[in-house]
């Protein structure tokens, strides 16, 4: 039990409050710590920046519960209808979730290439020559651009858990429901719907969770630009620490983006479990 | 679909009728379901497709032609990319990951085993701070982590990867040993106690080759984290032995940043392995992914 123990409080827990420590003092990591109080919270609190990171989380968020909670959990259906080949389907949908972020970085950077990539040529092929677009370069569309590809990735992954979820409600109930003259969309909303409902509790918890503390196609992608356009805390985190050497303040955003997870947590499972109680 | 035979009225031409058009019903929404299924197959297959295409062109046809095949494959992307530093980013890659994942099986069984077999006074505290774990971003401990690996003298180490590997892959893998071992009936490590096994001996020879499958588990799930991970090699290391395959691939872009299909070449040859794997263990990477996100 030592060793687990050791590396967990060494890796995980002491890091965490040496963040808080860290974050009352102006640091730059040389020279000697000079104790600030909170005034980094309060630079935190009237930094433009942190609320484009938090707006920007938000959509990362809305992005995530309007697209790939519901098309994971529609094609998840249409899936478990068990039609042939809907096995190899899974397995193919869910191979992005496998792969590196720094790889699929790369590969949606060449095709939002303004240049040379695909989704331009696509374009003009189209005649909508008018629409192409430095995708990324672009304060506009870079977040947006971003969050088509976390769209993109983790729709696998949402479909693999709904699948398993539905599997695990038995045929019976829902031969029993058509028996008793049920419609498909009934038995949907009124049987699998909540059956699942602890799935679908876990899918918007970890939406939101990992929406707040994303980094990996951001910081690959854009690395939070142009101009803060794209930015979230964990990214805003890195370049304050470890570009600007700022370890003070890079340890504030660290201590909020914890602090303001474990909360939403808190609030979400809250909720939900409300509204699991409703259903039983 | 189906459903509608419930409102089949009585009198056989009508029956007739309704059971062509719950046929016909049928065919439809067969062909509806396959084409929304084939939708996201083409959205999601494509890209790897065309990566796979562009692998094998020169430049100038990249650069033409975006969607068009290679006149001649041209092998010799493949091997400039591997002698250009993929090779060993991915040995680097191999060996990190196997030997965080073999110390992550060791600590975390051991302690999983405990918790469930001795149950003791803090015993479920433990347990939960564990599960609070997989609450815990990266990115609010690499500040510290980065100063105490100067500290310690690790910096730019293998240890300043496989400590952190180690710690951020265990709640999982906590949690899943707990769940698997608690499960176990307490009689079996009662017979081994009258037959003359320690606690040690129990453990290595009963509990450990029972636990196969949450061992398989751990390993699919903390290899391909671990593989697939480049905040720590960022952060942690300089010395480009130490480089993993996604920090290399960003350091091998930045290198060959105009040469595009030597790019492609490179992510083919580091997705390759992996979906070789994945394609093999499809049924278990399910299966962990599952077991991994009912915690609630």
């Amino acid at each position: 039990m030592g060793p687990a123990l050791a590396v967990f409080l060494g890796v995980i827990i002491i890091p965490i409050l040496m963040s808080v420590y860290y974050s009352l003092f102006q640091w730059d990591g040389i020279s000697p710590k000079v104790f600030g109080g909170l005034d980094n919270y309060i630079r935190l609190a009237q930094d433009p920046v942190v609320w484009t990171a938090l707006r920007n989380s938000l959509y990362l968020t809305l992005g995530a519960l309007l697209v790939q909670l519901p098309v994971g959990l529609l094609l998840a259906v249409l899936l478990s209808i068990g039609l042939r080949g809907s096995n190899l389907l899974k397995t193919v949908y869910f191979t992005p979730v496998m792969l590196s972020t720094a790889v699929l970085g790369i590969l949606w950077g060449q095709i939002y290439d303004p240049n040379f990539g695909l989704l331009n040529n696509l374009l003009i092929q189209l005649g909508l020559e008018s629409w192409t677009h430095a995708w990324l370069g672009d304060e506009k569309t870079a977040l947006l651009s971003v969050i088509a590809v976390v769209a993109w990735q983790f729709i696998g992954f949402y479909i693999v858990v709904y699948f398993a979820a539905l599997q695990n409600i038995s045929d019976e109930v829902l031969e029993s429901a058509r028996v008793e003259g049920a419609g498909e969309w009934r038995i949907f909303f009124k049987i699998q719907i909540p059956l699942i409902w602890p799935a679908i509790t876990f899918t918007v918890l970890n939406c939101v969770i990992n929406s707040l503390k994303y980094f990996d196609l951001i910081y690959i992608m854009t690395s939070g630009g142009p101009n803060h356009s794209s930015e979230v805390l964990a990214s805003y985190m890195m370049s304050n620490a470890f570009k600007l050497m700022d370890y003070g303040y890079g340890s504030t955003i660290s201590t909020f983006l914890l602090l303001f997870g474990l909360v939403l947590a808190l609030v979400i499972t809250k909720v939900l479990g409300k509204g699991s109680a409703k259903f039983q | 679909m189906s459903s509608s035979q419930a409102q089949l009225q009585p009198g056989a031409a009508e029956s007739v009728w309704a059971r062509f058009s719950l046929l016909r019903g049928k065919l439809v929404s067969r062909i509806v379901i396959y084409l929304i299924l084939l939708v996201h197959l083409v959205l999601t297959g494509y890209p790897f497709v065309w990566m796979l295409i562009s692998s094998f062109k020169s430049n100038k046809e990249y650069f033409a032609d975006p969607w068009g095949l290679p006149t001649q494959w041209r092998f010799e992307n493949f091997v400039n990319a591997w002698n250009e530093g993929i090779s060993s980013y991915l040995f680097n890659s191999l060996y990190i990951t196997f030997f965080s994942v073999v110390g992550l099986l060791a600590v975390s069984t051991l302690i999983g085993f405990y918790l469930a077999t001795r149950s003791f006074k803090g015993s479920k505290l433990l347990l939960g701070m564990f599960l609070l774990g997989m609450m815990i971003p990266v990115h609010s401990t690499l500040i510290p982590l980065f100063t105490l690996a100067n500290q310690l003298g690790i910096y730019d180490t293998f240890w300043a990867l496989f400590f952190p590997y180690i710690g951020f892959n265990l709640p999982i893998a906590v949690f899943l040993a707990y769940g698997f071992f608690s499960e176990v009936p307490k009689e079996l490590e009662e017979a081994a106690l009258v037959d003359g096994c320690n606690i040690y001996k129990t453990f290595f020879y009963i509990y450990f080759p029972l636990a196969k499958p949450v061992l398989a588990t751990v390993t699919i799930l903390s290899f391909f984290n671990i593989m697939n991970d480049f905040i720590f090699p960022l952060i942690m290391v300089s010395q480009d032995a130490l480089k993993t395959l996604p920090l290399g691939l960003m350091m091998f872009k930045g290198n060959f940043s105009a040469d595009y299909s030597l790019i492609s070449a490179a992510l083919v040859i580091t997705t390759t392995p992996i979906i070789i794997m994945y394609s093999f263990l499809q049924k278990y990477v399910h299966k962990g992914v599952v077991a991994g996100s009912v915690k609630g």
